[in-house]
């Protein structure tokens, strides 16, 4: 465990420089932007996401990787435990964002903040595509996804609303099925952590049989 | 005498190469010189070592444990030195030792910062701004910072100016001071592993040619130099490899009895060097100048 945490710290010397250029695309969504909370919310933490990979993508440097003392096992698990770190980031540049907005007069509805908490929980689901197609596809592959995956986090935002919508649609018919909340919510929790973790066995399986 | 890494029957495929069968070892205590041209196989066989890539068959063993390539703990013992730059071009040294160095249980911070400083990396330089001989320089210092008891060595004097070079075989000696310590040495450079191997691995198309230990090389190879008359169909047979010229021949045996019980008398047998052993062999019969 501890040799993923220092990987993740890797990524995150890797990404620092990076992290700068967030501070103009916040500075643009605060006077441009500020109802598309997904484009907040979800696109900074996919951005980290997709730099670190890419750069790590590269033949060499998978090398690298390989040659530390590190199982390769443990270097797709550090992807995968990354997005705790990358959705936190997105939770408090978001919180902070909101916290500025407010004191300047804002005023943040309750269904905003079920649009945060759905486009946060979005994030991981979107890497756990992400990361498999990564591996798979290797250096040259993976901008092309990269790409396609930035075109969607954006068409995305702009449906946010309607996916509050279709989700509370699914929400009563679940709860009708169910009918016990609590089943409801270990269900659906169930299901999104069994989703990840079919991703991070897919991704495992790739890398751990592929020539570096 | 142990083996450090031992290759039984391994071959890989690819669409245009294939290393068929090879079985070779690696000797704690001694330089184990991997030679052959660009293309024998020499960067495959050693990332098939490193757990890069993946044998369609056989087996290698690390350190007397099969199947270990993707083990930390063998990996530990494993200091790793490419002629390809495998670090991250934005970092600086330094950052990339910071990177490196918590993977290492025997990390030393201050063999790390004697190997950089005799190397004249300064930690605050980028590694994108550093010429391709100083990045080998710093996958040196890195591999040998954790005391490592094997080094794994791909090309790794390609990029260095002579003085170094000579620098590095220097430290390599100083290295297996430690009897304990072994090195598997890639380069198409005999002249390096003439000053320093203690065994031989010739590889080429994938397949093993020999592995000797270099003091065994001259009392079985033998370079004949003469005039062409002295090539018929039949002699023709006994050469490795011949070169003609239109003065006389040059021709390579490994049969170094025979060879000077025929042509001792009658042609100049001298012993080959090791650039002369992989030149014929390469080569085969008949090369006309």
């Amino acid at each position: 465990m501890y040799k993923s945490i220092h990987l993740i710290r890797k990524d995150f010397v890797l990404i620092r420089r990076f992290l700068l250029f967030l501070v103009p695309y916040y500075i643009y969504m605060a006077t441009m932007s500020l109802h598309l909370y997904s484009l907040l919310a979800t696109l900074p933490p996919l951005m980290l996401l997709i730099n670190s990979c890419t750069q790590d993508s590269q033949l060499r440097i998978q090398r690298l990787l390989v040659s530390l003392p590190v199982r390769r096992k443990e270097l797709v698990f550090s992807k995968y435990l990354a997005l705790l770190p990358y959705t936190l980031f997105g939770a408090i540049s978001i919180l902070l964002f909101y916290l500025v907005t407010t004191v300047s007069g804002h005023v943040i509805s309750s269904t905003s903040w079920q649009e945060i908490g759905i486009t946060l929980a979005i994030f991981p689901l979107l890497a756990s595509i992400y990361l498999p197609l990564n591996y798979w596809l290797g250096a040259k592959g993976a901008q092309v996804v990269n790409i396609v995956f930035m075109l969607a986090v954006m068409l995305l935002s702009e449906s946010v609303q309607n996916l509050v919508n279709l989700l509370s649609t699914l929400t009563r018919v679940s709860e009708g099925l169910l009918s016990n909340h609590t089943l409801f919510y270990l269900f659906s929790g169930l299901l999104y952590i069994g989703l990840i973790g079919c991703s991070y066995f897919i991704s495992l399986r790739i890398f751990v049989q592929k020539d570096v | 005498m142990r083996d450090v890494i031992q290759l039984s029957n391994v071959s890989k495929y690819y669409d245009r190469y294939a290393m068929r069968d090879l079985s070779v070892s690696v000797k704690q205590g001694y330089i184990t010189g991997l030679i052959g041209p660009n293309g024998a196989g020499k960067t495959t066989l050693i990332q098939m070592i490193m757990g890069m890539i993946h044998p369609d068959g056989g087996e290698i063993s690390l350190f007397g444990q099969r199947n270990a390539l993707d083990t930390p703990q063998v990996k530990d013992r494993i200091g790793y030195v490419s002629d390809e730059n495998y670090f991250y071009e934005s970092l600086t040294v330094k950052q990339m030792k910071k990177i490196i160095a918590p993977f290492y249980s025997k990390w030393d911070e201050e063999v790390c910062r004697k190997y950089l400083e005799l190397f004249k990396l300064a930690p605050g330089k980028k590694i994108k701004d550093l010429s391709k001989g100083m990045k080998i320089k710093l996958s040196l210092a890195m591999a040998l910072s954790h005391g490592a008891d094997l080094l794994i060595m791909d090309e790794p004097t390609s990029g260095l100016d002579p003085v170094f070079r000579r620098e590095l075989l220097d430290l390599l000696g100083e290295h297996l001071q430690d009897e304990s310590k072994s090195i598997l040495f890639s380069t198409h450079n005999t002249a390096d592993l003439d000053k320093v191997a203690d065994y031989i691995v010739f590889i080429n198309d994938g397949r093993l040619v020999f592995h000797e230990s270099k003091e065994s090389l001259p009392e079985k190879y033998l370079l004949v130099k003469g005039e062409k008359e002295l090539l018929d169909r039949d002699t023709r047979t006994w050469f490795l490899g011949i070169r003609e010229t239109p003065f006389g021949f040059e021709g390579l045996l490994n049969n170094r009895a025979e060879g000077e019980k025929h042509f001792g008398n009658i042609a100049i047998c001298e012993t080959p060097s090791l650039e002369e052993i992989m030149y014929f062999t390469v080569k085969g019969g008949g090369v006309h100048v």
